[in-house]
């Protein structure tokens, strides 16, 4: 016979499997009969068969078997019509997925994931509540105040005394009333 | 497929009209199938929950494009793979992909096994519990090269058709075939070196 094993033996599953064109059947069954070998190639082909059955079973029936989380068919039948299109990252409903997970007995890594959220969101919270409180830098602030040119430290100085500001060339008259004693009626504000 | 398409495809109009009861009898009509289906690619339940739920909503999104001829559920096969495939990229876990694979590379009179003689394969052992077979066989399965775990997990555990198994995987009949060919000899290799103790008593 022309036809060689090596010809033979990838066709051996396909012809097991029932997916051999009559025209390639008919190559490989003469040399079937023929060779001892290829048929021994074809009982393998039967016992791997004989390893993938139980796992079909079991996935079915037994130990293998998947449970599908109660409720999991409306709960995708609810987000589908809401317009989820099944991108990871957009998924918000922790309540439903809290329920589903707890109905798994797998509260523990539902319970960690949340935990990992409060503190992150625990984390920016804090990190906003320094922000807020930090001064302005319009603000006075005793770190700022070094940083302020001496005339603008004397005439805020001036005000919180009660003195009428003191520009850089002060007029006669107004030195005078700022060389007064403390305690005087306040002066009027500038006119 | 031993499921009625036609009644399939009355569901899937409805669910298009907008009807969500009838999408959620889709959902609850394969839902099994696919944890079962994801399950061969990742072992943690809430991923795989998570995959299987992706795989409908991306299912019910891209509903307009379903071919009314061919069957939902390799349709959803083929959503339900490629979803898991991405989920696992994401992860940095890379399935070896045909390219990959030095030895999808060699050329046909060098393909491992491709000689009747090259090792035998026994049935599983009579005293072995179902369960236990299933367990060992998944956990062949789990050590193979994605491209050859999928191909084996479509034609045997799914069933499909070599036709079926080209369309969720978009490529030929020819090529079904061949690396079905080559999947069941790694599978063959795989299981001789995880459990050699199977391997003594055969006499051929």
């Amino acid at each position: 016979m022309e036809f060689s094993c090596q010809e033979a033996v990838p066709m051996i599953g396909a012809y097991l499997d029932g997916e051999l064109s009559p025209a390639r059947a008919a190559l490989l069954r003469p040399h079937l009969l023929e060779c001892s070998a290829c048929r021994n190639a074809a009982a393998d082909g039967r016992s791997l068969q004989r390893w993938f059955a139980p796992l079909r079973e079991s996935a079915e029936s037994g130990a293998l078997a998947v449970a599908v989380p109660s409720g999991f068919s409306a709960r995708v039948a609810r987000r589908a019509l809401a317009g989820d299109r099944g991108e990871r990252g957009n998924r918000g409903d922790w309540t439903e997925r809290a329920a589903s997970a707890r109905e798994e007995g797998r509260i523990l890594p539902f319970v960690l994931r949340l935990t990992a959220v409060a503190a992150a969101a625990a984390l920016l919270f804090a990190l906003g509540l320094q922000l807020a409180s930090r001064p302005q830098s319009t603000n006075l602030a005793a770190d700022d105040r070094a940083a302020l040119p001496l005339v603008q430290i004397q005439s805020e100085l001036d005000r919180l005394n009660g003195v009428a500001p003191t520009p850089a060339a002060p007029a006669p008259q107004e030195s005078a009333e700022a060389g007064s004693p403390r305690g005087k009626k306040r002066p009027q504000p500038a006119r | 497929m031993e499921l009625a398409p036609k009644d399939d495809l009355r569901l899937v109009r409805e669910s298009l009209a907008g009807n969500q009861l009838s999408f959620q009898l889709l959902v609850e009509r394969y839902e099994t199938r696919m944890f079962a289906l994801v399950r061969h690619y990742t072992r943690n339940p809430v991923e795989i929950e998570d995959i299987v739920q992706d795989t409908f909503l991306k299912a019910f999104t891209r509903l307009p494009t379903f071919q009314e001829q061919s069957s939902f559920y390799t349709w959803l096969c083929r959503i339900a793979i490629n979803t898991a495939l991405d989920f696992q990229k994401r992860l940095g876990r890379n399935p070896v992909r045909a390219v990959e694979d030095p030895e999808l590379a060699l050329s046909p009179d060098r393909i491992e096994g491709s000689q009747p003689t090259s090792g035998r394969i026994p049935a599983p052992d009579a005293r072995l519990e179902r369960d236990e077979v299933a367990r060992i066989t998944q956990g062949v399965l789990g050590e193979l090269p994605e491209i050859f775990r999928t191909v084996l997990v479509l034609r045997e555990f799914e069933e499909l058709s070599y036709q079926d198994i080209a369309d969720v995987l978009g490529i030929s009949i020819g090529t079904v075939e061949s690396r079905l060919f080559r999947a069941r000899v790694r599978f063959k290799e795989r299981l001789m070196a995880l459990h050699p103790e199977f391997g003594e008593d055969w006499t051929s």
